[in-house]
């Protein structure tokens, strides 16, 4: 396996805040990646520097061997870089179809005079993107609501139709922020089903933050645990969880006390 | 158009094979995929079945094997019923809907050594019942139509549907010849598919029906209603392991030569079914209910305008369909002709539309007793809808309505070629071409079936003047109170479950000096009247123990009631605390209610009605 995606040495201060505090790691090719912590450990941070949201004060992010730290965002999706956020982001007013539709728009490489009489090449990635869109419809199995507006959807379902567009680009790497939160038991089920088919199905390398340790423990490659903005153990699942560190992290130093003298 | 061709001559892949031959480039099969409608001519149809054969052949599968399909309706189960037939073979249906410890029974029962699976979920389902309990001895080989999620699998015998195809197609020089010839040897006689029956009581038994049983029912069906390729086409939805779906869409295709399309998923049925504008359509009474309810759901949220139309339109509308119905199906008059072109102007067109049952010319209801209320709503827009009778053992149809013989709660005359008559306890006996062969390894369970070559159907059944049967219930289902009084439930059932908040009704009183009954509200409905009338609830639960909600099912009750002799009333009734499910085993697959499940189950609320020493 090689690295997709490697930090080393990623700081970030806000003012006097130290968010992120010399994060080195490494996600390799075709991997679930999960990051964990936490209320305000800096996972966002984390994931908003990756993104190119924010500039790293000190260190530097590499995809595929290229510097991201220098690049403007939207670079990033023609890198091959997708991901979603913990808040919805969708067109709430737009159909389905129309919401996957943006999410192809930074592949289309029409000028505007062929797009105006959809013709050549216009026409041939115009059907192109919409057989994507079909493709991603099959794959999240959303073909009931192919036509709704997006509003009109359940969280859950307009949780699916944003991943569906961060899947339109066909990236390699797929960053989510919290998906599951929010959902009842049945939708986390699907979406952790959903991770997974992606790395197998397509050889996706992702990498999420997540809350929900369930899903974490259950599908990720790799878990990374940060906490006051620093690195404080990475590993497998079953190596995380027994980790003294993580434990304290989790349930303060009292509680692991606590859960010490009942064990 | 079936060219014609003798159906008691033929078996169903001679049949397939004959189609290919005069029009192979025709359009035989339909199916949506990736939002786009994917095309099978006859020649398609035919060549990837003969692959499937060729394949399941160089599988082991021989001449009299069984092979289980398991999945939802698609293209790929056709194939996969035809190519085993066409293997000397039977093929046998699932419901997806079934738990695994179901799977595990049937395949275990059946002995088929290849499995066919839809998906994920029922592969799945297949490798849990491998591991648990015994697990299945003979399965040697799963093949899988949809491999998404699977890539990882590494199970011994597991293979894709596309790969099965591939297999055919690299054997085709090997095995061909032998595949060719057995289908030409195949006898009307031989064993086509096995139907396991649902089960309300004990386990499913595994029903074999022959060549010449499905034929001759469904060609009787075509013949009786003139169906042929140009007015006949369906949308394939209903779950193709019961026989009623297989019989109208699988068989009256191979006999009409018309096209079967396939909806998108479980979730677009509604969506595809606009698409599509079928021109024939099946439906079991939960199907015709829904239906009417999403009508009469709908019009309670709109304009105020638009519901007096509709309610003004319906109101006339009424006995025009009431004359119709007694005149055989023919308006009345001219004058009742063109008042119905009006109202179907106004109103009654837009909502067959809406339905996407705009075009159909036949639509059929089977497969349980049904409500007259519901039927009259759909005679009242105007799509003819008859009822059919018949049972698994008897290739799915034995009598069906048709113009001439519509009568409102009845269920048609026999259909030719078979012979009725009625036992001394009023159950209805069964003969001739569409009666089965008999149970799957259940010589015993067979032999209870039949009486000196009839029958037993099971049901108690008068037949009335003009030649139509009239089903009263199941024999085993008539209930008698200590009074001595015989009760037939499925009436009162039916009656109670006309109110749009009752979703389910289960009668009881055998043995008892009164009836009483168990109610699962409908959560749908009851829970948008509670919101209207600001009652609070969060789930079903809360909402079927709310003394609001009782009131108003007392209410229902009462109406019901006052329709029936004394001592046919429902004198107390409990609403169910939960709703049945299938999954919980008080609902077969077909939703049909599994009464000594229920009884055993809601003991303590039976014992609250009648007091614990009853």
């Amino acid at each position: 396996m090689t690295a997709l995606l490697e930090l080393d040495g990623v700081t970030r201060r806000f003012g006097g805040l130290v968010a992120v505090n010399d994060v080195s790691l490494t996600v390799e090719q075709g991997g679930i990646y999960s990051l964990i912590g936490p209320n305000g450990a800096g996972k966002t941070t984390l994931f908003n520097l990756i993104s190119a949201v924010f500039r790293p004060t000190a260190g530097r992010i590499l995809f595929q061997g290229q510097d991201l730290t220098r690049l403007p965002t939207h670079a990033l999706a023609r890198l091959g870089i997708a991901r979603t956020f913990q808040n919805l982001a969708v067109f709430k007013h737009e159909s389905v179809v129309n919401n996957l539709l943006v999410g192809m728009h930074s592949h289309l490489r029409s000028d505007p005079v062929s797009a105006a009489i959809f013709w050549g090449r216009t026409r041939r990635e115009e059907i192109r993107a919409r057989e994507r869109v079909e493709e991603i419809i099959d794959f999240l199995e959303i073909e009931d609501i192919r036509d709704h507006p997006v509003g009109t959807l359940s969280y859950g379902q307009q949780k699916r139709v944003e991943l569906g567009r961060a899947l339109a680009i066909s990236p390699k790497l797929l960053l989510l922020d919290e998906m599951v939160s929010g959902m009842n038991q049945e939708e986390r089920e699907d979406i952790a089903r959903f991770i997974l088919d992606l790395k197998d199905e397509l050889g996706m390398t992702v990498f999420m933050v997540e809350h929900d340790m369930g899903i974490v423990m259950d599908i990720s490659d790799r878990v990374c645990v940060v906490n006051y903005g620093k690195k404080i153990a990475e590993g497998t699942p079953a190596e995380v969880a027994a980790n003294p560190a993580v434990i304290d992290a989790y349930l303060g130093a009292k509680g692991g006390a606590a859960k010490e003298d009942k064990a | 158009m079936s060219g014609g061709l003798d159906f008691a001559a033929l078996t169903m892949p001679q049949v397939l094979k004959r189609h290919a031959e005069t029009m192979g480039a025709e359009l035989a099969l339909r199916e949506k995929q990736k939002g786009l409608w994917r095309r099978f001519t006859w020649k398609d149809y035919f060549e990837t079945a003969r692959l499937t054969a060729i394949g399941l052949h160089a599988l082991g599968f021989r001449p009299g094997d069984r092979l289980a399909v398991a999945g939802d309706d698609s293209p790929q189960w056709l194939f996969a019923d035809l190519g085993a037939q066409m293997a000397g073979g039977a093929c046998l249906g699932i419901y997806p809907t079934n738990p695994w410890p179901e799977l595990q029974y049937i395949v275990r029962h059946s002995r088929a050594r290849i499995v066919v699976c839809g998906d994920q979920e029922q592969t799945d389902k297949v490798l849990e019942a491998r591991r648990h309990e015994g697990g299945l001895p003979d399965v040697e080989h799963i093949v899988c139509v949809d491999m998404k999620g699977m890539r990882q699998y590494r199970e011994p015998g597991l293979m894709s549907f596309d790969d099965l195809v591939a297999l055919g197609r690299a054997k085709e020089a090997e095995f061909g010849p032998a595949v060719d010839a057995q289908l030409e040897a195949g006898l009307p006689d031989d064993v086509a598919i096995i139907v396991y029956t649902s089960g309300t009581t004990g386990m499913p038994k595994g029903a074999m029906l022959t060549h010449r049983n499905m034929l001759h029912s469904a060609a009787q069906v075509v013949d009786i209603h003139g169906l042929s390729r140009e007015t006949y086409s369906v949308l394939c939805y209903l779950p193709l392991c019961h026989v009623a779906e297989r019989s109208f869409s699988t068989v009256m295709q191979l006999v009409t030569g018309c096209t079967v399309s396939f909806a998108e998923s479980v979730d677009t049925v509604v969506v595809n079914l606009r698409e599509i504008a079928p021109r024939g359509f099946l439906g079991v009474p939960r199907i015709w209910e829904k239906m009417q309810q999403s009508v009469l759901y709908r019009v309670k949220d709109a304009t105020p305008f638009q519901r007096r139309v509709f309610e003004a339109c319906l109101r006339r509308g009424r006995p025009i369909a009431e004359r119709r119905l007694a005149n055989g199906g023919d308006f009345a008059s001219v004058s009742d002709a063109l008042t119905f072109r009006l109202l179907s102007l106004v109103c009654f067109r837009g909502l067959r539309t809406f339905l996407g049952i705009d075009r159909v010319r036949t639509g059929f209801c089977g497969g349980a007793s049904i409500s007259p209320e519901v039927l009259l709503f759909f005679w009242i827009l105007g799509v003819p809808v008859y009822q059919i009778y018949g049972m698994t053992e008897s290739a799915g149809v034995s009598h069906t309505q048709r113009p001439g013989a519509t009568t409102l709660g009845r269920s048609g005359p026999l259909i030719p070629g078979l012979e009725q008559t009625i036992a001394p306890d009023g159950e209805l006996l069964l003969r001739g071409a569409s009666v089965f062969k008999g149970y799957l390894f259940d010589e015993a369970a067979t032999g209870r079936a039949f009486t000196d070559g009839w029958l037993h159907t099971g049901d108690i059944v008068e037949i009335e003047a003009n030649g139509e049967a009239h089903v009263l219930d199941r024999k085993k289902d008539i209930l008698i109170t200590s009074g001595g009084k015989n009760i037939t439930p499925s009436l009162i059932e039916n009656a109670l479950k006309d109110s749009p908040y009752i979703r389910e009704a289960i009668l009881l009183g055998d043995g008892r000096n009164f009836l009483s009954a168990l109610i699962q509200i409908d959560l749908e409905t009851t829970g948008k009247w509670a919101q209207e009338s600001s009652i609070q609830y969060t789930t079903y639960r809360t909402l079927a123990q709310n003394e609001k909600v009782r009131e108003l099912i007392a209410g229902e009750v009462k109406r019901v009631n006052e329709r029936f002799a004394r001592v046919e009333n429902v004198r107390t009734f409990v609403i169910l605390a939960k709703e049945l499910d299938h999954d919980d085993g008080e609902l077969t697959a077909t939703m049909k209610v599994r009464r000594r499940i229920i009884e055993e189950k809601f003991a303590e609320e039976i014992a609250q009605i009648y007091g614990s020493a009853a």
